[in-house]
């Protein structure tokens, strides 16, 4: 039987511009430079980032795939690939069904409109016919708990209810090919357990699914097979532990993240709130991961622009700390805290400080400003590397394993030849037991 | 339809330069009717929210352009209007053309006010532009609805000459629809359309006839001066119809009609080369 995704040599590259867009005076300016034999100096201005490099694979119907790699390794770009919201540079994309995408959830919904106009136009932006959505609409609404708010517009909502009017909508998709990125973590905790088991009747059911995600033992448990990214090419693929493995030990030599970037992006060309740098005890990371030394406080600093005031009154800062990229070790937001963003002005510093309690290895800091209502980032920086080193217990038989534990408490160990504790007495076995 | 595809999955293919199958896009746009249908219906919910005059002001612009006219080319400049009293020979200009204008800016401006959809959904992406022309039509309705009570009003009798308006509006339809994907799909490139389009619709009010009837213009430049704006022979064409019971020049009519059709296809061809690289500019 023929596959259900084949990819044959695929490139995909952006263009990297100072403003997305460009204006038409650049353009004109640009086309007199190169009438002009003399004008090689200058060159394009526009720099060039290679998502994705010559990757071939293929998928055969009712396979999970899961694909893991780091951040800005081209997961995204591989599916907005195969849901053709973009087009590649170079190769062949096949795709064969109907392909449901939960990549974005949420994508879609207008604040002006009520619940139910917009269960329908969700809906039919994702693919599904009016009689479909019509038949399935009770379903959505009863999974998304919001049969009273029906018809009240969705900018009322609080940001969970909007959440789950989108994933619910998205979730009773009837696709061929389902497309995640990891969107488990949306709403409370019931909800969460709401969408997983969701998730999993989803993955049952038979369907060619690609799951991209960080959280590995959900990529071993639910999938078959493995793709490894690493800077936009296929580094390894294979049976989920081997491929799993590889990908992890990656992150514990000591020359690993060196030279890589920190990727910036934004849900717009200009976000209401831009992180402009993330600095790490005071230093910019240039490439190298930033020294910290265990036991010190980390401390992290985010610096910002709004576009007006009323952007920070509207947003928060959320700040993870990722090991090796495979593990969330921190995640701390300003979200309870609504006046704070508002008290460093237009342009300034945000700044957090945690003891870096954290077991010697490569970290990454990812920074993300959030809108209060739909909870999605408008602009995020991540891959801002760290290394926690402590001296004394940094290598040999006592170091700490980042195999073993992800915290390094300070404790403390202590002998007495006394026992200071009473010892309990061994219950007596009950008759006929053993 | 979408859900008998699913017993053979269908084959999609994505490759760098795609053909541009014109049709087979166009079909794929039909089948995608419903969402066309929703994004008009939620930009004319949109549109009038939070208003107090609310529809109103799908009427009060060409109104309102027809009563400053009336004063100042009209009573106090004495153009000549055909015969036709000025508010009638004004508004019954007015009422296409703020169709064609209103249409075309919000054309123009879609898709990059559909950013959100653009990088995250997958669709036909001609459906976008092709919605916001289909929510300016009920504006569109409305205030015909007011140049009908008009023209009962003025005791105007119907004449044969009225079979002809169906054409004049399918003809603009589809030169709006050219203009609309090329502007759009330009815009999403080049920000600058955003701004230079309220100005080309202004002077494009004064080239086309409205403050003054085509007669007015030499009968030997005629045939340049629709070459150049095919609107000039369609919004005369309405007003000496409905006002005169006049059918317009054939052979103007003809030249419009092929460029129009020209216009529209030349532009969505540009459209569908240009709609590979949205998601990635915008």
């Amino acid at each position: 039987m023929s596959a259900s995704i084949r990819f044959d040599g695929v490139s995909k590259r952006y263009r990297v511009t100072g403003s997305r867009y460009r204006s038409l005076r650049e353009e004109l300016t640009r086309a007199a430079q190169r009438l002009n034999p003399f004008a090689r100096w200058g060159g394009d201005p526009h720099r060039e980032l290679w998502a994705l490099k010559d990757v071939s694979f293929e998928v055969p119907p009712g396979q999970a795939l899961g694909i893991i790699g780091p951040n800005g390794a081209g997961k995204s770009t591989l599916l907005k690939l195969i849901a053709g919201i973009t087009v590649p540079t170079r190769g062949r994309i096949e795709v064969r069904g109907r392909v449901a995408s939960l990549i974005e959830v949420g994508a879609g919904i207008h604040p002006e409109l009520t619940g139910r106009e917009n269960i329908y136009l969700n809906g039919t932006l994702l693919g599904m016919s009016r009689p479909e959505i019509a038949a399935k609409f009770d379903r959505i609404v009863e999974f998304a708990e919001l049969a009273p708010f029906l018809d009240m517009p969705v900018k009322r909502y609080s940001s969970g209810m909007f959440i789950r009017l989108g994933f619910a909508v998205a979730a009773h998709l009837e696709p061929d090919l389902l497309l995640v990125d990891e969107v488990l973590s949306v709403g409370d905790i019931a909800f969460q357990r709401k969408s997983s088991e969701r998730m999993r009747q989803l993955l049952q059911g038979g369907r060619t699914v690609l799951l991209v995600s960080h959280n590995l033992p959900v990529i071993q448990s639910a999938c078959e097979r493995v793709l490894l990214l690493l800077n936009g090419q296929v580094a390894a693929a294979g049976p989920p532990e081997e491929v799993v493995r590889t990908y992890v030990s990656l992150f514990q030599t000591p020359e690993a993240g060196a030279g890589t970037r920190p990727i910036r992006e934004s849900s717009e060309a200009e976000p209401p709130v831009r992180i402009l740098e993330v600095t790490i005890g005071g230093k910019a990371y240039v490439g190298d991961p930033l020294p910290v030394m265990w036991g010190e406080p980390l401390t992290v600093q985010i610096h910002y622009a709004a576009r007006h005031p009323s952007a920070l009154a509207d947003a928060y800062l959320a700040l993870a700390v990722w090991r090796g990229d495979a593990l969330r070790v921190v995640y701390e937001t300003t979200e309870g805290d609504p006046d704070l963003l508002a008290k460093g002005g237009m342009r300034g510093t945000i700044t957090c400080t945690l003891p870096a309690y954290l077991v010697p290895a490569l970290y990454s800091v990812n920074v993300a400003m959030h809108d209060r209502v739909t909870r999605a980032p408008c602009d995020s920086l991540s891959n801002v590397l760290f290394r926690v080193t402590a001296a004394g217990r940094g290598d040999g038989a006592t170091a700490w394993d980042p195999n073993r534990s992800v915290l390094a408490l300070p404790s403390t160990w202590s002998a007495d030849p006394e026992p200071r504790v009473a010892a309990v007495p061994p219950a007596p076995l009950p008759e006929g037991s053993g | 339809m979408a859900m008998t595809a699913r017993q053979v999955p269908a084959l999609r293919v994505f490759t760098p330069n795609p053909p541009l199958r014109l049709t087979a896009s166009l079909r794929e746009i039909w089948a995608f009717r419903e969402l066309l249908w929703q994004l008009a219906a939620r930009e004319v919910r949109v549109r009038y929210k939070q208003t107090v005059l609310g529809v109103a002001w799908a009427v009060l612009q060409p109104f309102s352009m027809m009563v400053v006219f009336t004063i100042f080319f009209g009573r106090l400049a004495r153009l000549p209007s055909d015969g036709a009293p000025y508010p009638l020979f004004y508004f019954s200009a007015l009422v296409p053309w703020s169709f064609f204008s209103g249409s075309l800016s919000a054309a123009t401006n879609s898709l990059t006010n559909e950013a959100g959809l653009l990088t995250k959904i997958a669709f036909p992406r001609g459906v976008v532009p092709v919605a916001s022309l289909l929510a300016a039509s009920l504006d569109f309705a409305i205030a015909t609805l007011i140049l009908g009570g008009m023209l009962v009003f003025y005791g105007v009798a119907p004449s044969g000459a009225w079979v002809l308006l169906p054409l004049f509006l399918a003809v603009q339809v589809i030169f709006t629809l050219g203009a609309g994907f090329f502007l759009s799909a330009l815009n999403v490139t080049y920000r600058d359309v955003r701004y230079a389009i309220p100005l080309l619709l202004q002077l494009w009010l004064y080239a086309t006839p409205i403050v003054y009837p085509l007669s007015l213009v030499p009968a030997g430049l005629r045939v340049w001066y629709v070459l150049v704006n095919p609107m000039a022979i369609l919004i005369d064409g309405y007003r000496a119809a409905l006002l005169q019971g006049k059918g317009p020049d054939p052979a103007l009519l003809i030249l419009a009609v092929i460029e129009a059709v020209a216009v529209c296809v030349g532009a969505y061809a540009y459209f569908r080369r240009a709609e590979r690289e949205f998601a990635d500019i915008i």
